[in-house]
């Protein structure tokens, strides 16, 4: 991994609650190839969002990041003061979310809202920031942008508030786009024209992207490797396709079986029996055996590590012992 | 309307329409009219599992209202077992429960947190004046093992549940007065993608079992493939086309169900596509004349910004709203 931008190591984040602390992300290790694309996939309540959060330096009490390092291009952004942390995120790592109306403010111009990072973290003036606010809207192809700037983010679409958002980080060229959920709440021919956005822009500006969702199809079609999460751990880690070709963990398998899939009509599911396990009630040893078909003996009593496998996969499961 | 219409449909929509006003505009002076459903024509019939998709805004959730007669159509008539819900006495309508029941995308919403949920489930049996006390509790009993769970599941109360459980509970529900027809709305898109396959198979189970048939709505295409029997394509609020479901995904014929099926992200990173459709849906209340979809169809001629393309039968049981085939 000589030339990965992003160096993610043992990041284990906890939330104190009333019946004490709950872990939800736990010791996840990860790495973002430059220009690369990773996707961190699972379930809700698996950790990625807070795992996402938590490598900003973005989660809030009573959650507190209480172990691991995240190096981007030799940076450890979480041994910097918040200051040292709030310069990264505005120029060298931005986020995109689900639901782009909580992250834009409803009382400023969308022009001025694309124009600020240009403003407060590269030094340009109003107007400077607002032409390259401008060009940049057109580039995301928001219709008439001159127009459009002058207005509020309530009067957008949820595709165009979306296009607005990857406007805003992207302005700078950062060097790595964390995108949580970007397209869920977007309806499924506007998901393909956002993603495909994303990807055109973020290839031109040689940005990486970190993208977390529960969707396996939009894993396929965009991303070069794959991360795989579950009750707050890695279970698998693989370039795109080999875990499409065959997925080692058997969370990974299930997921696959239990996905309908266009076309094949009428054949019958295969579910994963059960429910995902509460944080804070969490099985002993591996913590999906209580609803593995293929646990056997050593799952409930003790925790696997990330085995190696061949072709640069990993997979947290016994079967891959020997 | 259709006074002739074969005895074995058990829901018939007839030309139903919904329009709504909204007033904006200074002082709300400005008033606008919103055609959420604008002219639709299906039927389900018994046992019969009929798919609905499309996207945000294409009328399917207005027309599952309609459907179990939650809300009256603004033209056009349902009827369900040929009974008109909006039309006749108070007494014919009393026998709407034991026809349709709907469930809905998020249980929680639909089940009250404050009732042990063996009480929810009862609901309907109660408001029917169904059987005792005992032979009610029988019955939940009964309806929480069909659907997965445990009778003693019923002293229990909502928050206790996951969220795939919860949709359990409302099936049960549902289920309770034994009606023909159950309308699901985006019933498991609130599901994690484990879940929403027991859920899935559940339906499946239930509708072999019972015999029950569906009005199936959901933007997901896949899910609907699985579960139904003929698949209708909604667009500002029309209906795009309508086909047995296998013919539709093996052969669709409307450039927008051709684009729909396209823009699912598939699960093959060899085989990776571009986007198959420009712009968004257009606001219902400025929808484009002529065909509805030609600003963003691929195949749109000048005439198609005139002409209203009827809903017509391509193919045996096959029909599209096309005017260029």
């Amino acid at each position: 991994m000589g030339h990965a931008l992003l160096e993610v190591t043992g990041l284990t984040t906890v939330f104190d609650g009333p019946g004490g602390p709950v872990t939800a992300v736990d010791g996840v290790n990860l790495s973002v190839d430059r220009g690369g694309v990773l996707a961190v996939v699972g379930e809700s309540g698996c950790g990625k969002t807070v795992l996402s959060l938590s490598m900003l330096g973005l989660v809030a009490p009573p959650g507190r990041v209480t172990a691991g390092r995240v190096v981007l291009s030799g940076t450890d952004i979480l041994a910097l003061p918040e200051s040292g942390r709030r310069a990264i995120r505005g120029r060298r790592a931005t986020m995109i979310f689900q639901e782009p109306m909580t992250a834009l403010n409803p009382v400023l111009t969308i022009g001025e809202q694309v124009a600020e990072p240009l403003r407060v973290h590269a030094g340009a003036s109003r107007r400077e920031a607002l032409d390259a606010a401008e060009a940049m809207l057109a580039r995301v192809g928001l219709p008439e942008p001159r127009r459009r700037m002058l207005g509020y983010p309530h009067e957008l679409s949820g595709g165009q508030r979306q296009r607005v958002m990857i406007a805003m980080a992207l302005m700078l060229s950062p060097e790595l786009l964390i995108a949580d959920e970007p397209t869920t709440a977007l309806d499924v021919t506007v998901q393909g024209q956002i993603l495909e956005l994303m990807l055109d822009l973020a290839r031109e500006a040689g940005t990486a992207i970190l993208l977390v969702t529960h969707n396996l199809g939009v894993v396929a079609q965009t991303a070069d490797a794959v991360v795989v999460m579950y009750s707050g751990r890695v279970v698998e880690n693989a370039p795109v396709a080999a875990f499409f070709a065959g997925p080692a963990h058997p969370y990974s398998q299930g997921l696959l079986a239990s996905l309908p899939q266009v076309g094949d009509l009428g054949r019958r599911l295969t579910p994963i029996p059960g429910t995902v396990p509460s944080l804070s009630a969490l099985p002993t040893g591996c913590h999906f055996h209580p609803r593995c078909p293929r646990a056997f003996e050593p799952c409930s009593r003790q925790t696997p590590p990330l085995f190696d496998l061949p072709g640069g996969r990993q997979a947290r499961c016994w079967l891959h012992a020997s | 309307m259709h006074p002739d219409a074969p005895a074995a449909t058990l829901l018939e929509l007839s030309g139903v329409a919904r329009h709504y006003t909204t007033k904006e505009g200074f002082f709300a002076r400005r008033e606008r009219v919103v055609r959420a459903v604008a002219g639709v024509d299906l039927t389900v019939a018994p046992g019969e599992t009929l798919g609905l998709v499309g996207e945000s805004g294409c009328g399917k959730s207005t027309l599952a209202r309609m459907a179990v007669g939650l809300e009256p159509p603004s033209q056009g008539t349902v009827r369900l077992d040929g009974l008109d819900p909006w039309a006749g006495s108070p007494a014919g309508r009393r026998r709407l429960p034991r026809l349709v029941q709907m469930i809905f995308q998020d249980p929680y919403a639909s089940l009250n947190p404050r009732l042990p949920i063996g009480w929810t489930v009862a609901e309907g049996l109660r408001a029917m004046g169904e059987g005792s006390a005992r032979e009610r509790r029988a019955r939940v009993a009964e309806l929480l093992e069909q659907v997965g769970l445990l009778p003693e599941h019923a002293k229990r109360f909502p928050h206790q549940f996951s969220g795939g459980q919860r949709q359990r509970v409302a099936i049960a529900r549902a289920l309770a007065l034994s009606p023909a027809l159950l309308v699901c709305d985006e019933p498991v898109s609130a599901l994690d993608v484990s879940v929403q396959a027991q859920v899935i198979n559940l339906l499946a189970d239930l509708k072999a079992r019972h015999g029950l048939a569906y009005l199936f709505i959901s933007h997901d295409l896949a899910v609907v493939g699985h579960l139904s029997d003929r698949v209708a394509v909604m667009y500002l609020g029309r209906v795009m086309e309508l086909a047995p479901a296998r013919a539709l995904y093996a052969g669709p014929l409307h450039p927008y169900t051709r684009a729909l099926l396209a823009a699912v992200p598939g699960l093959d990173p060899g085989a990776r596509r571009r986007a198959a459709l420009p712009g968004e849906t257009p606001d219902p209340a400025a929808a484009p004349s002529g065909c509805v979809f030609h600003p963003r169809c691929d195949r749109a001629i000048p005439a198609c910004a005139e002409a209203v393309p009827l809903l017509a039968e391509v193919a045996p049981g096959h029909f599209a709203r096309c005017g260029r085939l």
